[in-house]
């Protein structure tokens, strides 16, 4: 019960780390990044590929955070101007591509056969509770992250993001350097996504493309909706709530012996769909997707 | 050298229409819709797997199976969309694309728990093909080509001389003023969703019959299909022909340059600059 | 994020786990083998038949009282030809089933994702996989490999091609460890024998259309091409190949043109093309018992992938036994080469083998996939068939033996 219970919370603080960067771009700054599985995959990568060279845990983990951050300033200085949907697309289409590069670039990245092996920081002092250890550390990572995140969303930043997502021509004619603003809000959330993707790599000790789907992303959306968009602390119980439920699920098979595995796994995600639709709807007075301000919307049926 | 290009090119006007059977449709509701229907191409998968239900499962021959499978397509396809975009209760864009994100996974997850993750084939014989010179079709793939072709006219026609067009692209222009002036929007909306989805399965069940079937085969050309579209301009089903033959032919040449697996990053590559530096598209108005 | 049930019961350790199973000491506690198979995917075919034949040989040494009375318990996780599956399978087999050995494992990608679990628990692990990295991965002695490895295959694709008079060869292959690792092998053997390679492609699984691919292999007009590939895409491509009239003859692994094969894309399209695929080892007891175990129990021979898996955990049951029932990763290791290896008497089953290993006498086991010889890098030498499709079936046409294939 003690093992299953830390597991459980190794892998909500992990996911926490990942809603809560969305959060920033989407609940506070109104970014619709449908690619945040990208800079997942580069932190992971990048803590995974350095540590197996020798590098230590933390450094490892900086890089991945800088390339990460790289990664967003690029695609965010060629996309954020445009409206909400081709971002969408686009933002998807860059983690896509990313992940075809990690599945290509056979050289640095052992392509499909994935990276086996990687170390884990401390084990060797640690032997028999290392599970307990890497559990408190994911966690004090999020607690950190969670606190920067309310400081830095009541801050003058955070009013100023807010005011941008509600109405960015009132913000520009305020003066306020949009594009410099988003890029901020993008490049924090993609950090944050870096260090969930190395404290990932360390605990499964193994890193793989198929690990990084767009799935991963729309996971973090529902988590992320659950808790109620531009909520750090919504951000956080909403992934430990959608990870209580699903994991329920997991049981299915004990109980009924007939669905294999990836069966299972396919009703999991139409779960997922489902509960993106419901919950997109539904949760707009608990804070669910934020309203947006009418700028030129279609009257989408009735509204 | 020159025998290669005309089989890239060969194979580029194949994709291109398929992609434009996806394009088209996602065009036109993007236009009048005003959102990204991320789960667009997988209407085409569900043409597919309905088909081959009919076909592989019931042993129906080709033909019934791909007119059944259609209508089935359209029968489940055109509900989901209306009710997942037209009558749930949004206030904007965002949540539309959220939404069809969950769509897609629903409609890609069902038929994987129903059919499994293997590749499939619809029970054709093979066949031997024409040729002329470099040139090497089969009936199947030609008739590819004309079906792409024609419907495209097809649309093009109703777009431009019925009544039904003439709404449809008023609403596309601005919805408001549509309802005002007393149109009936709401058959509009069916209509045009018929048409996408239809346009879709069709597209569906010619990957499937020249290529295979698999639940990811319209997720995966998510990228090529926006990207063909974006090109021709939002609104445009001309455009997104056009834009479906440069995405289509661009990246099998590009493969004289570039290793093939990195194929896919064309579409994106040129979806990403199209809307850098002309987001109205290169034959948008 | 990928979480499992695996997952989370895989990642916690022996330690003071609450939930612990009871240990329960002495000769009672059975023998317990993991078995990592694709039962779901693209080697699912040969997943479950492994599978089956562990369970078949399982039972036979279950009946015959077990090895000195402890029985051997499985354990099943299905690898869904997926390393990352596999890995979260291998977790929980390890972490929390706490078995003695892991065997299946069919993927190359698979095994070498699953490596190091096994081998930070100190237990062996016995694949089926073909990657040459499998011969010189540093795995302490506990990975074990039944198949051939890529780099024989290659030079046996270059034997076959030249034995059938081909002087020119293209290649498709696959972008990951078995196609990849054949690619880089196969142009050196080839030139060995006189060949010449026209050209290389590699493809990504999952491609709407592979024609130009194809016709870049075919480019060359080679006398023959290699296809290092599985059965889905083979399905696929070879759609795509007849269709365009190319004409050409191919060659590859039986595991992609097997019978799933040919009933995809019909016996015409079929028609002629030459499979290498690894021979049983038919003349030993090992391989005529185990060929009696599975037609009985699923009316069917034995092929070389069942073969194989009965030589897995017969060797591992026979290295427990000389070691007078110990069963750690450290006992099996000092005792495999032991039962496995000459000299000795020559033993197929547990029947002939067990009362002389109980008795201290020195056997050697001769498997049923081949002599079973483990070398120091856990390798053994198999023999191969030579077969061309005709009318739908696989044709023998000749063997090739694994001390022919060395000789180059």
């Amino acid at each position: 019960m003690i093992d299953y219970v830390v597991a459980i919370a190794t892998i909500v603080g992990v996911q926490a780390l990942l809603t809560l960067g969305l959060n920033f771009h989407y609940g506070l700054t109104g970014l619709v990044n449908f690619g945040h599985v990208a800079f997942y995959a580069l932190g992971a990568y990048s803590s995974a590929l350095l540590t197996l060279a020798g590098v230590p845990f933390l450094p490892a983990m900086a890089a991945g955070v800088l390339l990460a951050v790289a990664a967003s300033l690029l695609v965010g200085a060629a996309t954020l101007r445009l409206r909400e949907d081709y971002f969408a697309i686009l933002t998807l289409g860059f983690s896509e591509l990313l992940r075809l590069l990690l599945i290509n670039v056979r050289e640095v990245t052992r392509g499909t056969l994935g990276i086996p092996g990687i170390p884990r920081p401390l084990q060797d002092l640690l032997g028999g509770s290392y599970h307990v250890f890497y559990m408190v550390l994911v966690l004090a990572a999020l607690a950190v992250a969670y606190a920067l995140c309310e400081v830095l969303a009541r801050s003058p930043l955070g009013r100023t993001l807010r005011a941008i997502r509600d109405d960015d021509q009132a913000a520009m004619a305020l003066g306020k350097d949009v594009l410099a603003f988003r890029l901020t809000s993008l490049g924090w959330g993609a950090s944050l996504a870096a260090v969930a993707g190395s404290l990932w790599a360390h605990y499964v000790t193994y890193v793989v493309p198929d690990q990084f789907t767009p799935e991963v992303t729309f996971y973090t959306w529902m988590a992320m909706i659950i808790g109620g968009a531009g909520s750090m602390g919504g951000a956080v119980w909403g992934t430990a709530i959608l990870v209580a439920v699903l994991e329920g699920t997991r049981f299915v098979k004990d109980v009924v012996p007939m669905i294999d595995e990836p069966r299972l796994a396919a009703l999991r995600q139409v779960a997922i769909g489902l509960g993106l639709i419901v919950l997109t709807v539904y949760t707009r007075r608990l804070g669910g997707l934020r309203r947006r301000a009418p700028r030129a919307v279609a009257a989408a049926g009735t509204s | 050298m020159l025998s290669e290009l005309v089989h890239l090119t060969v194979t580029g006007l194949l994709i291109a229409s398929l992609l434009a059977l996806g394009a088209v449709g996602l065009s036109l509701t993007f236009g009048v819709a005003r959102f990204a229907n991320v789960a667009h191409p997988d209407f085409m998968m569900l043409g597919a797997y309905t088909t081959f239900a009919f076909n592989a499962l019931l042993g129906l021959g080709f033909w019934p199976s791909a007119a059944l499978g259609i209508a089935a397509a359209l029968v489940v396809g055109v509900p989901v969309a209306r009710i997942a975009y037209d009558t749930l209760p949004v206030t904007g864009t965002v949540q539309l694309l959220v939404i069809s994100i969950g769509v897609s996974f629903i409609l890609r997850h069902v038929v994987l728990f129903a059919f499994g993750s293997g590749l499939l084939q619809f029970a054709v014989p093979l066949q031997r093909p024409y040729v002329w010179g470099p040139v090497r079709l089969t009936a199947y793939q030609i008739l590819t080509l004309v079906v792409a072709g024609l419907l495209v006219l097809g649309v093009h026609l109703l777009l431009s001389r019925t009544k039904l067009g003439r709404i449809l692209r008023a609403m596309a222009d601005n919805p408001v003023l549509c309802e005002i002036a007393g149109a009936d929007v709401g058959r509009a909306r069916l209509a045009m969703w018929t048409i996408a989805v239809g346009l879709a399965a069709t597209g569906g069940v010619l990957f499937g019959l020249n290529l295979v079937i698999q639940p990811n085969m319209g997720w995966d050309l998510v990228i090529p299909i926006f990207a063909a579209a974006i090109l021709g301009g939002i609104g445009n089903p001309y455009g997104a022909m056009a834009g479906a033959l440069v995405i289509g032919v661009g990246q099998e040449w590009a493969t004289l340059v570039i290793p093939s697996m990195y194929k896919e990053a064309i579409a994106f590559s040129a979806m990403a600059l199209c809307l850098m530096f002309r987001p109205r598209g290169l034959w948008g108005g | 994020m990928k979480i499992t049930r695996r997952l989370f019961l895989g990642t916690s350790l022996a330690g003071g786990a609450a939930v612990a199973l009871p240990r329960l000491a002495g000769a009672q506690d059975p023998v317990r083998i993991g078995v990592l198979t694709p039962l779901t995917g693209g080697g699912a075919v040969y997943g479950t038949t492994m599978s089956r034949m562990y369970n078949l040989v399982a039972d036979d040494i279950n009946r015959a009282g077990g090895i000195n009375g402890r029985r051997i318990q499985l354990f099943t996780e299905d690898a869904q030809t997926n390393p990352d599956a596999g890995v979260r399978g291998a977790r929980k087999l390890v972490d929390v089933n706490k078995v003695h050995a892991i065997m299946g494992t069919w993927s190359s990608a698979v095994t070498l994702a699953v490596a190091p679990i096994a081998i930070a628990a100190g237990i062996p692990q016995f694949c089926v996989s073909s990657s040459p990295a499998i011969t010189t991965y540093k795995d302490n002695d506990l990975l074990y490999r039944t198949a051939y490895s890529q780099a024989n295959m290659a030079r046996v694709y270059a034997l076959t091609a030249q034995r059938l008079g081909f002087k020119t060869a293209g290649l498709l292959i696959l972008n990951n460890p078995y196609g990849i690792g054949l690619g880089d092998s196969f142009p050196d053997a080839f030139a060995k024998v006189g060949g010449k390679v026209t050209g290389k492609v590699v493809y990504n699984p999952s491609q709407s259309s592979y024609r130009s691919e194809i016709q870049q292999a075919l480019g060359g007009k080679p006398d023959v091409v290699l296809f290092g590939g599985y059965t889905p895409d083979g399905i696929q491509i070879f759609k795509e190949w007849f269709q365009l009239g190319l004409g050409g003859t191919w060659m590859g692994p039986g595991f992609a043109f097997d019978q799933k094969f040919i009933a995809g894309i019909g016996g015409q399209a079929a028609e002629g093309t030459i499979v290498v695929e690894g021979a049983p080892n038919a003349a030993s007891s090992a391989y005529k018992h185990a060929d009696k175990l599975f037609r009985a129990a699923h009316n069917q021979e034995a092929d070389f992938f069942a073969s194989m898996a009965y030589d897995h955990l017969m060797g591992v049951a026979l290295a427990i036994l000389a070691a007078r029932g110990d069963s750690s990763g450290d006992a099996i290791k000092a005792n495999l080469r032991k039962v496995t290896n000459p000299p000795g008497k020559v033993v197929g089953t547990w029947a002939e083998a067990a009362p002389l290993v109980r008795a201290g006498d020195k056997v050697n086991y001769e498997g049923a996939s081949s002599a079973l010889d483990y070398d120091e890098h856990g390798d053994v030498e198999t023999d191969f068939g030579i077969y061309r499709i005709r009318a739908g079936k696989w044709a023998l046409q000749q063997t090739i033996k694994g001390s022919d294939v060395k000789a180059g």
